[in-house]
């Protein structure tokens, strides 16, 4: 016999074989049992959820000679002439490749006439939504009133691009993403049957590449088993799949949280040592710093959502210790690096310059405390920037206490407003001033603002917030007159010049002033 | 609450229950599917013996005179016996259509030996014959069910079944199964196999078979969102893009639910009563809206409109994938 892929090897032959879908077969084998079979359904879910696998035994259940009944017996002619693709009354179309009006007008035709060899015809429709618009048309007319003795099954990954006038005529079920636990079993058992051995931390890996799709778990199985000698382990799984173990990640980020800027340097050079592509590294690292955001969110039970059981606790200790805040500045470090990194012919160059600018943000003055978010760090006075505190770990650059306050500026403002509207209005109109972590310098234009925020009273509002926020006091002094930085409220990109400009760029456009065009 | 009156499929249901039987019918079939549904059970009645099914025929009025279309059921039908015809889409009885007097004395003085079922898509009621027949009660208005009328559909239909459901459990159904009654009916085939044997509607089962509408999911979400669930929210997240809903639609459609709980909180501070007439939206969505508006606050609204636009930004530039943005959104729009 011809060598079968392990998930064709292993694609289910019963309603019980079909794990992790139980809504699904429960449902159809009660249908079969009170005899209320639908005329046509309509399978959706991902790929690798069993849908065709369903749709198999379903046109088998139902022609089976022992009777209809609840599972086929796979042993009979019909089931195993359905099996093998030979029986004529069931049909199993792809419509991907066979999409055509001219197609589903033969199909209407041939689905008049009574099934010859099997009680039932059953027509499965594969990835249906690629079928024409005249088509699908054509399709309803036979779904409106379908023929005694025809049974429809669609299936498909991407129901919303069906019109809701064929989605109506059928009942449909979901085929859900396969559990982790459940591929994880299904993946031991295979492994147990060809007689080799995993180790657990292999296991966890293929069950999480493979994101809910069984089919993927199995054909990444195939390739580990071809690689591996042996015992399967999690090194091979990562051979296989060329890419590094969260372990990385999860010392890269304890690296962070020690601040140990040469440990995250040692980190990289291993990564380019070893030759692995370093955009894909970088893909990998947003999907850590995802998790991690995820598992804060979410506490340690995330496993639904992709993550091994046991990762998820050492996960949420560190996303504790980052904070969200952090998370969230890494990832976007990690974003623009990613779109750098392509057009990049020196990759680990910009790794490392975005782990110095990770690392920036973290270089404070005393050790910080791990469970403060990003927004309560201490601020570094400006005069300290030239004498390092940590002389042994490399300061690549040094945040100004004016800097901080900018950063902190919008959030500073919101707290104001919670406070009093008024003090915030002022506080708009104003700009920064100098600040070196004790003083705060705000100017203003006009006479009158400045008037009104000298009062004692709006200057004790801002006050207040900024003690709430730096956790000391800060003097707010009022000066008049222009100073040339202003500070931006919102994000550069919003201003609507720069806007225009970038759209210029892009487009290669021109201005055009429409009241000249009369 | 008001008391609804009697939809008209529920008239007709009790009037063939009792055996009446007209020699006239107009469908009104704004809701296809309660047409259809009215029509089998009247065909049901007309023939008590399956066999006879033969008898009823179905015509397209549009190919058929009225005159070819009466004269139809004065012939003696094949099986012997009275006659039944549907006539599908009939424009006789619609605006600037004429009908002679002759005509009219026929369609209103029928033997009742026959049954004729129009279902005319347009009607004036202006027309005499309408109003004549609307005299008789034989038209049958088949309009959308909202609110408490589908409810007390949805329950009827699983009570067929021979399927109960509390009140709690049938608010929750139809509200993830949405108004489309021929949907409805194959979710309730299907969450009726689902249970098999077992008599009761359970949540669970209901969580397990039924698929929901995008918009509920979406309300599912949001709701998740606004009251700092932001766990079920991942969990609807995913399985909104697992069922292969594009990320930007998601997307739209928060950005459409914020900026309703926005309209809302504004309206409502201004003692705004009829939210749902303002809005243009769904009692049933106003009612939520404004749970919702209660529990936020202008600020937070303000920033989750900020984050919203930093999103659609992030991803249409391509700056970040779709998927890890929306996740990112998410928690974000959860930490108050």
């Amino acid at each position: 016999m011809t060598y079968q892929a392990l998930y064709r090897q292993w694609r289910p032959q019963t309603f019980a074989e079909l794990v992790g879908q139980e809504h699904v077969t429960k449902t159809l084998q009660n249908a079969l049992r009170q005899g209320k079979l639908a005329h046509a359904y309509l399978f959706c879910g991902s790929r690798g959820t069993g849908k065709t696998s369903a749709a198999k035994i379903l046109a088998k259940a139902v022609n089976c000679e022992q009777g209809e009944s609840v599972e086929p017996c796979n042993q009979c002619a019909a089931c195993q002439g359905i099996q093998a693709g030979r029986v004529m009354d069931v049909l199993e179309i792809d419509a991907a490749s066979t999409r055509g009006i001219d197609e589903i007008r033969d199909l209407r035709e041939k689905a008049r006439y009574a099934p010859v060899e099997v009680r039932k015809k059953v027509y499965i429709i594969d990835e249906v939504h690629m079928l024409t618009a005249e088509a699908f048309n054509a399709l309803l007319k036979t779904l409106e009133e379908p023929p005694n003795q025809v049974l429809f099954i669609l299936a498909t990954t991407e129901p919303h691009k069906l019109p809701a006038t064929i989605t109506s005529r059928c009942q449909r079920l979901d085929f859900r993403l396969i559990d982790f636990d459940v591929i994880k079993k299904r993946l031991a058992e295979v492994i147990a049957a060809v007689g080799r051995a995993c180790e657990e931390d292999a296991l966890n890996l293929i069950a999480e590449e493979a994101a809910g799709s069984l089919r993927d778990a199995l054909s990444l199985l195939e390739q580990v088993l071809a690689y591996a000698q042996g015992t399967v382990s999690s090194e091979d799984v990562l051979a296989v799949l060329g890419t590094v173990g969260r372990d990385v990640f999860y010392e890269l980020t304890a690296a962070i949280l020690n601040r140990d800027l040469a440990k995250a340097l040692l980190l990289l050079q291993d990564v380019a040592v070893s030759g692995k592509d370093f955009q894909h590294f970088t893909q990998q690292a947003i999907l850590y710093f995802r998790d991690l955001m995820v598992v804060l969110a979410c506490g340690e039970r995330a496993e639904r959502l992709g993550i091994a059981a046991d990762w998820a606790p050492k996960l949420y200790q560190q996303a504790q210790a980052l904070g969200l805040g952090e998370i969230g500045r890494i990832l976007s470090i990690l974003h623009e690096l990613l779109s750098e990194i392509r057009w990049s012919n020196r990759p680990r160059l910009l790794w490392e310059l975005a782990v110095f600018k990770i690392f920036a943000f973290e270089d404070l003055a005393e050790p910080p405390t791990y469970t403060q978010t990003a927004a309560t760090t201490e601020i570094v006075p400006e005069k300290q920037v030239d004498v390092p505190q940590a002389p042994e770990v490399a300061v690549p650059q040094q945040i100004t206490a004016r800097e901080q306050l900018v950063r902190q500026w919008p959030r500073i403002l919101d707290e104001v407003k919670k406070e009093s509207i008024k003090c915030h209005a002022l506080l708009l109109s104003g700009e920064l001033g100098n600040f070196d972590g004790k003083n705060l310098e705000i100017c203003f234009e006009g006479q009158f603002h400045y008037d009104m925020m000298e009062g004692e009273q709006n200057k004790k509002y801002l006050e207040n917030v900024l003690e709430r926020i730096f956790g000391k006091k800060i003097r707010v002094c009022c000066s008049l007159g222009s100073k040339p930085e202003k500070v931006k409220n919102v994000e550069q990109e919003n201003n609507p010049e720069e806007l225009i400009q970038t759209a210029l760029e892009i487009f290669r456009g021109q201005l055009i002033d429409e009241s000249e065009k009369e | 609450m008001r008391k609804q009156q009697e939809p008209d499929y529920l008239r007709l249901q009790r009037e063939l229950q009792v055996g009446k039987i007209r020699p006239v019918y107009l469908f009104y079939p704004e809701e296809d599917y309660l047409a259809e549904q009215a029509a089998a059970e009247l065909v049901k009645k007309f023939f008590p013996h399956a066999e006879a099914k033969a008898a009823s025929a179905v015509v397209d009025g549009r190919e058929h005179a009225l005159t070819e279309v009466v004269a139809m059921t004065d012939t003696v039908s094949l099986f012997g016996g009275s006659r039944l015809l549907l006539v599908k889409n009939a424009p006789y009885f619609a605006k600037g259509q004429r009908l002679t007097k002759e005509l009219l004395q026929r369609l209103l003085v029928k033997n009742h030996e026959a049954c004729l079922v129009f279902f005319a898509p347009e009607i004036s009621f202006t027309a005499k014959v309408v109003k004549e027949l609307n005299a008789r009660g034989a038209v049958f208005r088949f309009e959308p069910l909202k609110g408490y009328a589908l409810q007390n559909w949805v329950k009827q239909q699983l009570a067929a079944q021979g399927k109960n459901i509390s009140g709690e459990n049938l608010t929750f159904f139809v509200e993830r199964i949405g108004g489309d009654l021929r949907n409805a009916a194959n979710e309730i085939a299907k969450l009726a196999a689902f249970l098999g044997e077992k008599k009761e509607v359970t949540k669970e089962s209901i969580m397990a078979v039924c698929t929901r509408t995008i918009q509920a999911d979406i309300f599912a979400l949001v709701d998740a969102v606004v009251y700092g669930r932001t766990k079920e929210a991942l969990f609807f997240l995913r399985d909104l893009l697992a069922a292969g809903e594009p990320a930007l639609l998601i997307l739209a459609m928060l950005i459409r639910q914020f900026r309703l709980l926005g309209e809302a909180k504004e309206l409502l501070a201004a003692g705004e009563n009829d939210l749902a007439g303002a809005l243009k939206i769904h009692p049933y969505a106003a009612k939520k809206v404004s749970a919702q508006a209660a529990k936020t606050s202008m600020s937070y609204l303000k920033r989750a409109v900020e984050l919203l636009a930093q999103c659609e930004l992030d991803i249409k530039r391509g700056r970040i994938e779709p998927v890890l943005a929306l996740e990112t959104l998410i928690v974000a729009l959860g930490a108050k």
